[in-house]
């Protein structure tokens, strides 16, 4: 398996909006389920990670584990929209 | 079994059912437009990179790489936009509501709140204060704030507005302003709204409609002017006419000291003439009639002069000085050393802090105490008259305590009321006036007195007087 140079650019803007995120921690608390919607980002980062880092080792286990995270991440965004669907709180 | 294959399909279900949950956000009025496109779009990309997985590994279709690889770019980009949006839009929802929190309390405040800028001109009325002028907000913005004054108060308020450029940039005043409802007074109170170096910059203001008060205090000073002029006319009264009433009562008490002397001629010429028992009777009937009304001359002339001294009080004159109160009791006990003989007393003297009141006054009020308590001391048991007092704060309090025949209660108030006796058959003489005129006199010089009594036991009378400041005691 080699390294493919879109997975790289992808983790890369991945990582940096993930490192965004970090930086208006405050900001984003504000927002509804904001924690459900960043255990999300956090498995699509780790998924593209995985994808990225097979290419260097235990191709077939990281391949798994890279699937398995988008599954998580799909899981774990299904319920932030369910909660956003639901909530009666401050509108958006 | 293709693992592999089977997890994208579970991704890809997922995602069909985030999209389903998506498509119900469209009947939910609090989600923006661009949200939910937004959403909508980024998981269009999961659907489509997910979709091409699947297509892949399961053989059906050829790999589209260059499609995945944008869509797989797109993704983090379009979730940043997401949140981003997602932010603002939630900051714009908390200050709307914030706005909305603040909005409700000024639109319902019955005071009146305004926003000035620098030169006086309106940036900001409150409904309430619309509403009392009966204008429209838009009407009022920008106008100045002094059109609305009484022409004859705007100079006096601008000066009071040119105070909100120096420090404590406050001020505060009462204005007449000509309202809807006709010409009403205002009491504002502004503060400045400094920029960070310290400068004004808008005049914030809060007002209230005290029409209703400033009527009422116009009432009530009306009221207490009459008072005073009633109070006047009174004392004028009283003193007018016991002063008045003295010179026929001179002429009753002299005509009837010739009464009596023309009597005992009358008798002398009886007596040579050779007396009858018809005139003896008539000259004893004489004798009596001019004894009563003699006695009863007397007894008016006493109720005169008390009157005459007790509406002298309220119109004399003060003289504040520093009382030194212990040479004051002790010249007051020498003066009444022959009625302190006679009732066996004893009399102590504690150490008194001195007070700031008017001598004479003081005199008289300790005087008539005094006299007082030796007057009504219980003959069954020596009597003993003690004087204490003590600084309390701004005022001195003395007690002229006793071990005499004491009060009841109920009468604390009765004994001083004026021409009031407890005891009128009593063996004290009096006319009821000595705690009338202590009352009225601690009235005047801004003292209180209070009693504390036992029938039996005693009475301890409580006079409270201004004390001297502490630069004047000597």
């Amino acid at each position: 398996m080699e390294i493919q140079e879109n997975e790289v650019i992808t983790l890369l803007i991945t990582a940096g909006v993930g490192f965004f995120f970090t930086a208006n921690r405050k900001t984003i608390r504000t927002l509804p389920f904001h924690q459900t919607l960043m255990i999300s980002y956090s498995f699509y980062l780790a998924s593209l990670f995985f994808t990225v880092l097979e290419g260097f080792i235990w191709e077939t286990v990281l391949n798994y584990l890279e699937h398995i995270s988008m599954v998580a991440f799909s899981c774990t965004f299904f319920w932030w929209c369910w909660q956003m669907g639901v909530r009666r709180e401050t509108s958006l | 079994m293709n693992w592999i294959l089977l997890l994208n399909t579970l991704s890809l279900f997922f995602v069909i059912l985030t999209i389903g949950v998506i498509l119900l956000w469209k009947y939910q009025q609090y989600i923006s437009k661009n949200i939910f496109s937004l959403t909508l779009i980024l998981l269009g990309l999961f659907f489509f990179d997910h979709l091409c997985n699947i297509l892949e590994w399961s053989g059906i279709a050829a790999s589209m790489d260059n499609w995945e690889d944008l869509v797989q770019i797109l993704q983090p980009i379009l979730f940043a936009i997401l949140v981003y949006t997602m932010i603002q839009r939630s900051q714009t929802a908390q200050l709307a509501a914030s706005e909305a929190k603040y909005r409700l309390l000024v639109d319902n405040q019955s005071d009146l709140i305004t926003k000035l800028d620098g030169k006086g001109n309106f940036l900001f009325v409150s409904p309430s204060y619309c509403r009392l002028f009966g204008q429209d907000e838009k009407d009022l913005l920008g106008q100045p704030f002094l059109s609305n004054v009484s022409p004859e108060e705007q100079e006096q308020i601008r000066r009071e507005m040119d105070t909100l450029y120096l420090p404590p940039y406050t001020c505060r005043f009462r204005q007449r302003a000509h309202t809807k409802y006709g010409w009403r007074h205002l009491y504002w109170s502004y503060r400045a709204l400094l920029s960070e170096k310290g400068k004004p910059i808008a005049i914030i203001g809060i007002g209230r409609d005290i029409t209703d008060q400033v009527q009422a205090e116009e009432e009530r000073e009306k009221m207490v002017e009459k008072l005073q002029a009633k109070n006047r006319e009174l004392q004028n009264l009283v003193y007018i006419s016991s002063h008045d009433l003295q010179s026929p009562l001179v002429n009753i008490r002299g005509f009837s000291g010739e009464l009596k002397q023309s009597l005992k001629q009358l008798q002398t010429v009886l007596n040579e003439c050779g007396r009858t028992q018809q005139a003896e009777t008539i000259l004893k009937d004489i004798s009596q009639a001019l004894y009563f009304i003699d006695s009863s001359a007397e007894k008016m002339q006493t109720l005169i002069d008390g009157l005459l001294k007790l509406s002298r009080i309220g119109s004399m004159e003060l003289t504040l000085q520093t009382v030194h109160m212990n040479s004051l009791i002790n010249s007051i006990i020498d003066g009444l050393k022959f009625q302190i003989q006679k009732a066996g007393c004893e009399i102590i003297v504690e150490n008194l802090p001195p007070c700031l009141s008017d001598l004479y006054q003081v005199n008289q009020v300790f005087t008539n105490l005094l006299d007082n308590s030796i007057k009504f001391l219980d003959p069954s048991r020596p009597g003993k008259i003690r004087i204490t007092g003590q600084q309390k704060g701004k005022s001195c309090e003395y007690r002229v305590i006793d071990n005499g025949i004491g009060i009841s209660s109920e009468n604390y108030e009765k004994i001083f009321e004026i021409f009031h006796r407890l005891h009128p058959d009593g063996p004290a003489k009096g006319i009821g006036l000595g705690l009338a005129i202590v009352r009225r006199i601690l009235d005047k010089l801004d003292g209180t007195i209070q009693v504390v009594s036992e029938p039996g036991v005693g009475s301890e009378f409580i006079v409270c007087l201004p004390s001297v400041p502490p630069f004047e005691t000597p």
